[in-house]
């Protein structure tokens, strides 16, 4: 007597293989939206920054993304605060606003190149050049107005959410994606 | 003839005035403003809430259609005289805005930016809490960034 065994549709190896084929295809997505959320992120300060005219882009440049993946974690984030508070550390207060200084206070530097801010380029009162603080030649500049909040992250994270939403959600309706403001 | 403003600043002048109106209310005393400008203008005093609309996302309604569904980001500044009130003042906002507000069309009359008339036109809902923490800039701050708050919001309007 002979007894023969037929595997009928996909062998659990082979499924096992398609999940994790899956996986990697989901894994490549999340960090091409991280990568594009970077750019966002980058693109807004770029666009939206006060003093445009001499600026080198340290704060846009130290903004990168990261991630961790862990057996059943893959996360991607953007901005390492560590990193941030050493190469741009006036990150915070650029993004929620204030007074980086109290008003009156009396600092040393230049503005643009070599000088004191070029009348031409005044807007409301507010010169638009980058000032460099403490590098000759020294003019002295007098604190008179707050840093106004430019929400670069808030900003950041209403248009994933927008991105997320519209692109991801027929077939994520099992994963959870948040988004979130990590401090 | 009115000049009616359009939805996005309808939008945050609605929520301005129903936190105005909610805070005149239950927080006597406080400033609301919808400008950092006016925050820390010299002559206002603290608390202070400023509401502000930083950004707006659309993206069409349907495959093919034409119309737009806009998503406003807006964002709250909590300026506060202790750290007590700042955790009080943010709790109590977030409560009112959890269930909704109604949204208004604002108009003045032509040529005159004095006078400003309202509306009823539906409510506005949060549809997401992005940020809900305190801004923490220094030790050595000025008087109105000692206890500071931010609250930002997602918010859809529906006719």
């Amino acid at each position: 007597m002979e007894v023969q065994v037929t595997q009928i549709g996909t062998p659990p190896l082979v499924f096992h293989k398609n999940i994790l084929l899956k996986f990697i295809t989901m894994k490549n997505g999340l960090k091409n939206l991280g990568q594009a959320t970077r750019d966002r992120m980058r693109q807004t300060i770029e666009t939206e920054k006060h003093r445009k005219a001499g600026s080198k882009g340290t704060l846009e440049k130290a903004i990168n993304y990261y991630v961790d993946d862990l057996p059943n974690n893959y996360t991607v984030g953007i901005g390492l605060v560590s990193e941030l508070n050493v190469k741009a550390p006036y990150w915070y207060i650029v993004n929620y606003g204030g007074w980086a200084l109290p008003p009156g206070t009396e600092i040393w530097g230049h503005f643009g190149e070599y000088g004191v801010p070029d009348p031409a380029k005044a807007g409301t009162g507010v010169g638009r050049e980058s000032f460099t603080i403490g590098t000759f030649p020294l003019y002295k500049m007098t604190v008179r107005h707050p840093i106004w909040a430019m929400n670069y992250i808030e900003k950041t994270a209403n248009w994933l959410a927008t991105v997320v939403k519209i692109h991801f959600y027929g077939w994520t309706k099992q994963t959870k994606i948040s988004t979130f403001v990590r401090k | 003839m009115p000049s009616y403003f359009r939805q996005a600043r309808n939008v945050e002048l609605s929520l301005l005035y129903y936190l105005q109106t909610n805070l005149n209310t239950d927080w006597a005393g406080t400033t609301t403003a919808k400008t950092f400008k006016q925050v820390y203008a010299k002559d206002v005093n603290l608390p202070i809430v400023c509401v502000r609309l930083a950004d707006t996302n659309s993206f069409r309604k349907e495959i093919g259609s034409t119309t737009l569904e806009d998503r406003y980001l807006l964002v709250i500044d909590i300026f506060s005289t202790s750290d007590g009130q700042r955790l009080d003042m943010a709790d109590y906002i977030k409560t009112k805005l959890a269930d909704g507000w109604v949204s208004y069309t604002h108009s003045h009359p032509s040529g005159d930016n004095t006078s400003l008339s309202r509306t009823s036109n539906g409510r506005d809902m949060v549809t997401e809490w992005i940020n809900d923490g305190r801004v923490d800039i220094g030790q050595d701050v000025d008087e109105k960034d000692k206890f500071r708050h931010t609250i930002s919001i997602r918010v859809r309007h529906s006719s």
